[in-house]
């Protein structure tokens, strides 16, 4: 599920702006860049105004297991980036080889689908303003 | 009704026993004639065909709209058969009560409360029965505290014939295998009635099977699915594709077969089964996230996890809600789920669904009903006119329900 300009959908928060820049990883330099420019969540018959709609919403990731653990874990995620959208920047950011699975859980309870939207999640999952992730190279919770 | 932009294969009527999808299937339940069943021939799908009962994945109870006048399809999909006043045909089924206002069920039982005898002694009875609420196999409850155990679970089992007709939905499907493949010989169009509580890629061994014995070993590829040009989610229940993408058309529903040129962008990759009963489970478990905090799926052993897969896989329809009433029960001082899992999918829009957080329960105490529901997430699909929308659920119309429900709502 490839995306355009995935890369600069996802921006590391306050001060981790600069140590995520200094991994090198292609996606974390984006940091501080441009919004990008992301099709609209929805059609115009849909609920929420364009301007919510390209609201970020705030994503922590957490290891779990002996995965590597991110350097940067608070993300700022815009609500249609997709599972799949954050597997891939999270493997680039962990500089995991593309054919290396990666599984991410809500609620340390279910993996979700990888074309669900984060904002999705969040909506229905989020607490204290952010969404939690957890990551795992293997199949944590089943 | 939609313009085909390509010719259709010309169309030969049903083989006389078109296969039930489901391996190991059990047989196709007697005694209710279901429209565009076995044998019969493709029909026109006019007001009367809607109100067909179909089925749902457990995971989703779909659903669609089929505008009046080309307006917004909306789908309504509650995850996992959830809270009975969303499969409601009409008034006097699930929650709804005779008289189509919606009941509490106060109680004062905890859950550990023995069973009062009525449950207890509760025998099989014939599904049709006087009340026409198709008692099952339990006696009709009386509304006393001390049965309030036994009338939620009396009311889930009032529903059982719901419960089964969901289950047992079926698709008259021809699947055409694509012009641009390459074969050794022609392909016939093979015949199949999928259910639509299944998903694709579990239900059509015999499809593939039956176009690569025509194909060259090294043109086969993973197999994909295609409506008018629209690559169909496996991941979707088959009941919501048909009805998001092909509810207004002639049964059967005609899919075209791909084995090249998979499309990437569109569809999730299906390599084994293991992949379906994976993502099965996750849908399971995010709703009962939202129904019950994933209390009572974790709790659960994993043989019972692996019996709802099981139950689905091989169309047991016991087996499978032996264990998924657990998931579908409340303590009795609660009123209803934490929130009601539900999606709300419309052919019209980019996004995939919607999906919001939703309590059973508004905050005077009185049951949501859909219409609170689709005011709530979906208000431009409720016009102030009372709108030509239709809404369905397992393909059964029930704009009529709410559109009454809208009506009791204004007042």
């Amino acid at each position: 599920m490839a995306e355009d300009g995935e890369q600069a959908a996802v921006s590391p928060q306050g001060e981790a702006g600069e140590e995520a820049a200094e991994t090198g990883a292609a996606a974390a330099a984006a940091a501080g860049s441009a919004e990008p420019v992301l099709p609209a969540a929805g059609s115009p018959g849909t609920e929420e105004p364009a301007g919510d709609a390209r609201k970020k919403i705030d994503v922590l990731l957490k290891a779990v297991g002996d995965t590597p653990i991110m350097r940067t874990k608070k993300w700022a995620v815009e609500r249609t980036r997709t599972i799949q959208g954050l597997v891939d920047f999270i493997k680039k950011f962990l500089k995991l080889m593309a054919s290396e699975q990666l599984f991410i859980y809500v609620n340390q309870s279910f993996a979700p689908s990888p074309d669900q939207e984060v904002g999705t999640l969040y909506e229905c999952f989020g607490s204290d303003g952010k969404l939690v992730l957890h990551y795992c190279k293997t199949q944590a919770w089943g | 009704m939609r313009q085909r932009s390509t010719p259709r294969p010309a169309r030969r009527p049903p083989p006389p026993s078109a296969s039930a999808a489901a391996p190991g299937s059990g047989p196709e339940r007697g005694g209710r004639p279901k429209p565009g069943g076995s044998g019969a021939a493709p029909e026109p799908r006019g007001r009367a065909a809607h109100a067909r009962v179909g089925g749902a994945a457990p995971g989703f109870l779909p659903g669609a709209a089929a505008p009046a006048r080309g307006g917004p399809q909306v789908t309504a999909a509650p995850l996992l058969t959830a809270a009975p006043l969303l499969t409601a045909a009409g008034p006097g089924r699930g929650l709804l009560g005779g008289d189509g206002r919606p009941e509490a069920a106060p109680c004062p039982a905890g859950r550990g409360a023995a069973r009062p005898p009525a449950v207890a002694m509760g025998r099989r009875r014939e599904r049709a029965s006087p009340s026409g609420h198709g008692a099952g196999q339990f006696q009709p409850k009386k509304r006393t505290r001390s049965t309030c155990a036994s009338l939620l679970l009396g009311r889930m089992t009032d529903d059982k014939d719901v419960l089964r007709d969901v289950w047992f939905g079926r698709i008259p499907t021809c699947f055409t295998l694509y012009q641009d493949e390459i074969t050794e010989r022609e392909a016939e169009p093979y015949y199949l009635l999928l259910p639509r509580i299944s998903y694709l890629t579990l239900v059509t061994d015999k499809v593939k099977k039956h176009f690569q014995k025509v194909m060259r070993q090294e043109e086969i590829n993973e197999i994909w699915f295609e409506y008018e040009g629209t690559p169909l989610k496996w991941h979707y229940p088959i009941g919501l594709l048909f009805d998001l993408h092909a509810s207004n058309t002639a049964l059967p529903w005609n899919i075209t077969v791909h084995f090249k040129n998979f499309p990437e962008k569109d569809l999730l990759h299906c390599h084994s089964k293991d992949v379906i009963e994976a993502h099965f489970m996750a849908c399971i478990k995010e709703a009962d996230a939202l129904k019950h905090k994933s209390q009572v799926i974790n709790e659960m052993q994993k043989k019972d996890h692996k019996q709802l897969w099981m139950g689905l896989q091989n169309d047991k329809f016991e087996q499978f809600w032996a264990i998924n009433r657990k998931l579908m029960e409340y303590p009795p001082e609660d009123n209803g789920f934490r929130y009601i899992p539900f999606r709300i999918y419309q052919a019209t829009t980019e996004r995939p669904f919607i999906q919001k957080l939703f309590r059973p329960i508004a905050s005077g105490g009185q049951l949501h009903t859909l219409g609170d529901l689709l005011k709530d997430v979906c208000p431009s699909a409720i016009t102030p006119e009372g709108g030509d929308l239709r809404f369905f659920t397992h393909c059964m119309d029930i704009s009529v329900c709410s559109h009454r429900i809208y009506h009791l709502d204004k007042r």
